[in-house]
């Protein structure tokens, strides 16, 4: 994926996370809304390998951190780290448009949610209990519904390659 | 030193890596603080305009689709709304004698007004993104007044209850912690029994509270749906505001004091405006 690509990437992942706080909202089961940054994040990352993956987490994790009540930086850690585990699959693994980016998304969950669980355990103790409940599954869930959706709106928007075009743009 | 930047150049993805984790965490332990001037706020202050924009684009697109619609109701609701009118009318003239009584009655008993406060009044803007903290944006920040640590109020099916507190301010926003976060604790006391206790979150937005620590005494006090409000002592949030319902009375063997399951007076997921007191100092 070419710089120009990555740059429209984060922009979309911006204005989800502004979305996702205002008109999404209320788009939850539960109380529970997907995580369609991450999912967003995972998908463009296995495209843009783990230094592009890593940069567009970190700055999206902020933008993130800045809009909600989390502590700067908490959502931006774990975006960065995600962002680079996504990449380092680049030009490794291909993504059909269902199976691999639900495995994907299904790790990519799990690690948000340990991830969350260990720096909530280091500075929010009380939160920590909160993770691994009946509320990862319905997020996990949810986000696994929505990325065949997503996959197939970022190669509408041609932010990942349609299978006419070379993967390694 | 000419090595450190081989080995880095070397392997500049998790050079990368290291780098922003270190960033993230040391801005998280800066935000975890109590400064007043943090990157956080900064940021904050930026992107809150964006909110601010997309908010008032959707609630303009659906706002115009959905009057079309509304305008036929509104004729019937306005029929419905006049006689409530007179209705409140008399109730009005009922209640400004009854106030007036209530303020003699006072005096002689040389009570403090309690109502010190000034109300400030918000529509709630954003929400938090994700799932783990639970909070709201609204469109009041620290130019309109709004400072950190005063309580929030609503009313809903006409129950004035109590919402949260002000837990950061940018120039045209704020975030309010909501009292169903984890991180939140009510001091709180039945209305009936007058037993109390501390709420705490459990971190959903459709969730329930827990009540602790009230004493195994009042077991045969309390009943399900008896009414919960807010006891002021030493306490941000002023006493008298309703926080919930109890739904469950647990007894465990191994503590002293009952746990009530409280189900909050407000519904937080239709909740559209909220009230901010301010105007009295607050300690916590």
């Amino acid at each position: 994926m070419n710089n120009k690509k990555s740059f429209i990437g984060f922009i979309v992942i911006v204005f989800v996370i502004i979305l996702q706080s205002t008109i999404l909202s209320n788009f939850s089961i539960k109380g529970i809304k997907p995580d369609i940054v991450l999912v967003l994040l995972i998908l463009i990352s296995n495209y843009s390998g783990s230094l592009k993956g890593q940069s567009i987490g970190f700055t999206a994790g902020l933008v993130e951190d800045f809009v909600s009540l989390s502590p700067l930086g908490f959502n931006a850690l774990i975006h960065t780290i995600i962002g680079y585990l996504s990449g380092i699959t680049f030009g490794k693994i291909f993504l059909d448009p269902i199976f691999v980016p639900i495995v994907f998304v299904f790790i990519g969950t799990l690690i948000k949610s340990v991830l969350s669980f260990f720096l909530l355990l280091l500075f929010f103790t009380e939160k920590a209990g909160s993770i691994f409940t009946m509320s990862l599954f319905i997020e996990m869930g949810f986000n696994i519904l929505i990325t065949p959706v997503i996959y197939f709106f970022l190669k509408f928007i041609r932010i990942l390659p349609s299978s006419n075009d070379s993967r390694l743009s | 030193m000419f090595k450190i930047g081989k080995i880095i150049s070397k392997y500049k993805n998790a050079s990368l890596l290291i780098l922003l984790i270190f960033i993230s965490l040391f801005s998280i332990t800066l935000s975890t603080g109590q400064s007043n001037f943090s990157p956080k706020k900064i940021g904050n202050s930026i992107f809150s305009i964006l909110q601010i924009a997309v908010n008032s684009t959707g609630n303009f697109i659906t706002g115009t689709f959905n009057s079309i619609g509304e305008l036929k109701k509104l004729k019937e609701e306005q029929q419905i709304l006049l006689l409530k009118v007179q209705k409140y009318q008399i109730r009005d003239r009922d209640f400004l004698e009854i106030n007036q009584e209530n303020k003699r009655l006072k005096e002689q008993l040389d009570f403090k007004d309690s109502s010190d406060f000034t109300l400030i009044s918000a529509e709630i803007i954003a929400h938090n993104p994700g799932n783990i903290f639970t909070s709201f944006v609204i469109d009041k920040g620290t130019l309109q007044g709004v400072e950190r640590n005063m309580p929030v109020l609503a009313f809903q099916d006409g129950f004035q209850g109590l919402v949260g507190k002000i837990m950061e301010t940018s120039l045209l926003t704020s975030k309010i912690s909501l009292i169903i976060d984890n991180t939140s604790y009510v001091a709180a006391k039945l209305l009936e029994s007058r037993y109390n206790g501390l709420t705490n979150g459990l971190g959903s937005i459709n969730g329930n509270l827990l009540m602790n620590y009230v004493s195994k005494n009042a077991y045969n006090s309390i009943k399900e749906g008896d009414l919960v409000i807010s006891s002021g002592m030493k306490s941000i949030y002023p006493g008298g505001i309703y926080i919930g319902r109890v739904r469950n009375i647990e007894v465990p063997e191994w503590q002293t004091s009952l746990v009530l399951e409280i189900e909050p007076i407000i519904d937080f997921s239709k909740l559209e405006y909220v009230l901010i007191l301010s105007g009295e100092e607050t300690g916590e």
